[in-house]
């Protein structure tokens, strides 16, 4: 099987960090700013796995494992949190959100 | 006999019980009680001094009498009366003592004297006062102030006697506090007279500090051991004392407050602001004679302030319209003369002055009360004819005797001896003041004129508007003193006569003791001297009749100015040139617009700039950055998250930027 170059991984994993970012900048729904968080931590996940297959350690592996467990947890806070701030705001419009401003 | 404290003590009481409980006292009870410690104080004062009156005459008592009496190295009598030690600082002891001698004998008999009459007038003027008792008390107040002020035996009470007079004053003044221009003469009778009052606290505190007594009988005896004539600390002790007394006595620079102490009760006018203490000046120098003497250049000071003040005010009170406001500014004057006569060494002369002047001028005063009381009318181009009105016939008659008595006029009036005795003075070796004596002689026309101004525009001439409506007769007892005052001023002068008039000297042979010490030891009063006794009568008659003359010529000018041809008069005084003079004039030789430029503004710019706390923008600048810091900070916490994300990202990126372009 012919490896996949480190670089194309990386790039892939730089890509969906960017994607993942743009969509937290862009989007101004909550659902959805918490969805594009999930997609920069696959790119993470991503560069760690490719990170491990480039110098045959396990720790990459181990380290995807880790951020899936916390990914799951932080999406079960996060869910919650938005569905509180539903309940309170009947809205999910981040721009709305503004009563924390100094 | 009762002791001397008594003479303070009873009005001082009254003072009190009237300021605790003049409230719920009747009118009758109060104007009873306060005329009644007046004339207990006005006996107790009269039998202290029997001792000096028999020591001075000696064919009036038994030798007895005399026997009890103190003398001061010069021989002169005293009566002392020690009640306490107030306070003792290191070697320096002030005693609450006091010390009568012929002066202060002099000045306390006038005090409780016309202070009776004028109390007894006032009991009747201030009937229809609500604030009869307060009144009552800051009059009682007074007169225990100022009865300190003249018995102190040292400095330091005399000064206590000194404010004390200066707030009752204050306080009188601003009597009708609920007009606001009352209250501001008062303040600023207070503010400048407080310029004279720091400069005395300033000499009682040097001598103090460089002789170590404050008795006024050591006081002069440690100048004269230890200050040679001429030497610069007698200097600026008598020139600080000449301040003190300047502000008292409203002398030139210091004499804008008098004229608006009008504003306080007629009463108040006549007895503090008359005849008892705005004289407070010249007892004082009177008093320190011999620190004067040490110092020959204020001393000649003293008699030039005199003279200019003479003169200045005298022209002002010609341009005075308000009754009261001519009266005060002839006040001003007549202390210039007696300034003057301090001045050239004639302190009997002085004293002789305030003497008759406490009379004829308290009754000028009370006379001007009668007709605003009856008339309600303070304007005397308003008046006029009021002679003829059936109400004040005997106001008219004693008013006369007044303006006679200040105008000088001659042989009948008091005024006329007492001035002579000063225009002689200025003659008199070694002091001699020629110019003085020309200026002063020139004052006495105008103060003639200006006197029967007075009286023609008030009393003579035809009707004026306030003459036509109804005019209230004035209560008994407002006539009753000026009839005692009027007497008073009549027959005073005959205590004083000058050599070419028989030369009968009864005040200055009392005052004799007071200042024999100083007359021998600088040779004044040895009378002039020109080569033979007949040519000084002769020269000294000369100097009557042209002061009688010119007394003569200024009533004669305002009969004619302001009775015969008042047409003319007025014409002339619309006229161009007689307007501006006569509104410089009116306007006190514009005095007071000259302190408010020079002083008053300036202040007042000050004070309004240091309001706003200038050293506290420096502070208020640093305050205002960190705010200024504040408010930028906070626009960048505009609580929404995507821009903290996308603030975040930045960031981020420009580290990944600064580490790639490293």
């Amino acid at each position: 099987m012919a490896a996949v170059p480190t670089g194309h991984v990386l790039i892939v994993a730089a890509m969906l960090v960017c994607i993942g970012t743009f969509g937290i900048l862009l989007r101004r729904n909550l659902l959805f700013m918490l969805l594009s968080l999930e997609v920069m931590l696959n790119g993470a996940a991503l560069a760690f796995v490719g990170a491990g297959a480039r110098w045959e350690q396990p720790d990459g592996q181990v380290f995807v494992i880790f951020i899936m467990a916390m990914a799951a947890a932080e999406v079960a806070v996060g869910l919650a949190l938005i569905l509180q701030i539903y309940r309170c705001a009947s809205s999910l419009d981040a721009d709305g959100l503004d009563m924390l401003r100094g | 006999m009762m002791p001397m404290w008594t003479m303070i003590a009873a009005p001082l009481a009254i003072g009190v019980l009237l300021a605790v409980a003049g409230g719920r006292l009747g009118r009758n009870l109060i104007g009873a009680i306060a005329c009644a410690a007046l004339l207990l104080s006005c006996l107790v004062a009269a039998t202290n001094s029997a001792p000096l009156f028999a020591d001075a005459f000696p064919g009036l008592a038994s030798s007895e009498e005399a026997a009890e009496v103190e003398r001061t190295a010069d021989g002169a009598v005293f009566v002392s009366e020690h009640l306490y030690t107030w306070f003792t600082v290191g070697d320096l002891s002030v005693d609450v003592a006091f010390k009568l001698d012929a002066l202060a004998a002099l000045m306390v008999l006038v005090i409780t004297g016309v202070g009776f009459l004028i109390f007894l007038y006032a009991a009747a003027y201030m009937a229809d006062e609500s604030d009869y008792g307060r009144f009552f008390c800051y009059m009682s107040l007074f007169v225990a102030a100022m009865l300190t002020l003249v018995l102190a035996d040292n400095l330091l009470l005399l000064y206590l006697g000194w404010e004390g007079v200066g707030v009752c004053s204050y306080l009188l003044i601003g009597f009708w506090y609920k007009d606001p221009a009352n209250g501001a003469a008062g303040r600023k009778a207070f503010i400048v007279t407080r310029i004279g009052d720091a400069a005395l606290m300033l000499a009682v505190l040097m001598i103090a500090l460089e002789l170590g007594t404050l008795r006024i009988d050591a006081v002069v005896e440690a100048a004269r051991a230890s200050w040679p004539a001429g030497s610069s600390m007698a200097t600026l002790i008598a020139l600080l004392l000449l301040a003190g007394a300047i502000g008292k006595s409203a002398q030139v620079p210091l004499q804008t407050w008098l004229p608006d102490a009008m504003a306080g009760p007629t009463p108040v006018s006549a007895l503090l602001h008359a005849a008892t203490m705005v004289t407070a000046g010249v007892y004082l120098i009177a008093r320190t004679h011999e620190l004067f003497l040490l110092a020959p250049g204020v001393l000649a000071l003293v008699a030039s302030v005199g003279g200019l003040t003479a003169f200045f005010a005298a022209c002002a009170a010609l341009f005075q319209n308000d009754i009261k406001r001519i009266l005060a500014y002839s006040t001003i004057s007549q202390i210039g003369f007696m300034f003057v006569a301090l001045g050239v060494g004639g302190f009997a002369a002085a004293m002789f002055h305030f003497f008759t002047h406490a009379f004829f001028k308290a009754l000028l005063f009370l006379s001007a009360g009668n007709v605003t009381h009856c008339v309600h009318e303070t304007d005397i181009r308003r008046m006029g004819g009021l002679r003829r009105s059936r109400a004040l016939p005997g106001t008219a008659a004693v008013a006369a005797v007044g303006v006679a008595s200040l105008a000088g006029l001659p042989l009948i009036t008091s005024g006329f001896y007492s001035k002579d005795a000063i225009l002689w003075a200025t003659l008199q070796p070694p002091l001699v003041r020629p110019g003085l004596l020309l200026l002063l002689l020139v004052t006495a026309g105008l103060t003639s004129l200006y006197a029967f101004r007075w009286y023609f525009m008030i009393f003579s001439g035809p009707a004026g508007e306030a003459a036509q409506q109804d005019i209230h007769r004035p209560r008994d007892l407002m006539l009753y003193p000026l009839v005692a005052l009027a007497a008073g001023s009549l027959l005073i002068g005959f205590l004083e006569m000058p050599e070419t008039l028989g030369g009968y000297h009864a005040v200055s042979e009392f005052l004799h003791p007071v200042f024999a010490g100083a007359e021998q030891r600088y040779g004044l009063g040895a009378g002039v001297t020109l080569g033979s006794v007949e040519a000084a009568h002769r020269a000294e008659l000369t100097l009557q009749a042209v002061a009688a003359a010119l007394a003569l010529l200024g009533m004669m000018m305002a009969y004619h100015l302001y009775v015969l041809r008042p047409a003319w008069t007025k014409r002339l005084a619309v006229s161009p040139a007689g307007r501006a003079i006569a509104e410089i004039l009116r306007a006190g030789w514009g005095a007071d617009a000259f302190y408010a430029l020079v002083l008053v503004r300036p202040y007042r710019a000050l004070s309004r700039w240091l309001r706003h706390d200038p050293v506290d923008d420096g502070v208020a600048l640093v305050a205002g950055s960190v705010r200024l810091a504040h408010y930028l900070l906070v626009l960048t916490q505009g609580g929404r998250m995507r821009t903290y994300a996308a603030s975040m990202v930045l960031g981020l990126i420009l580290i990944l930027l600064s580490w790639m372009w490293r």
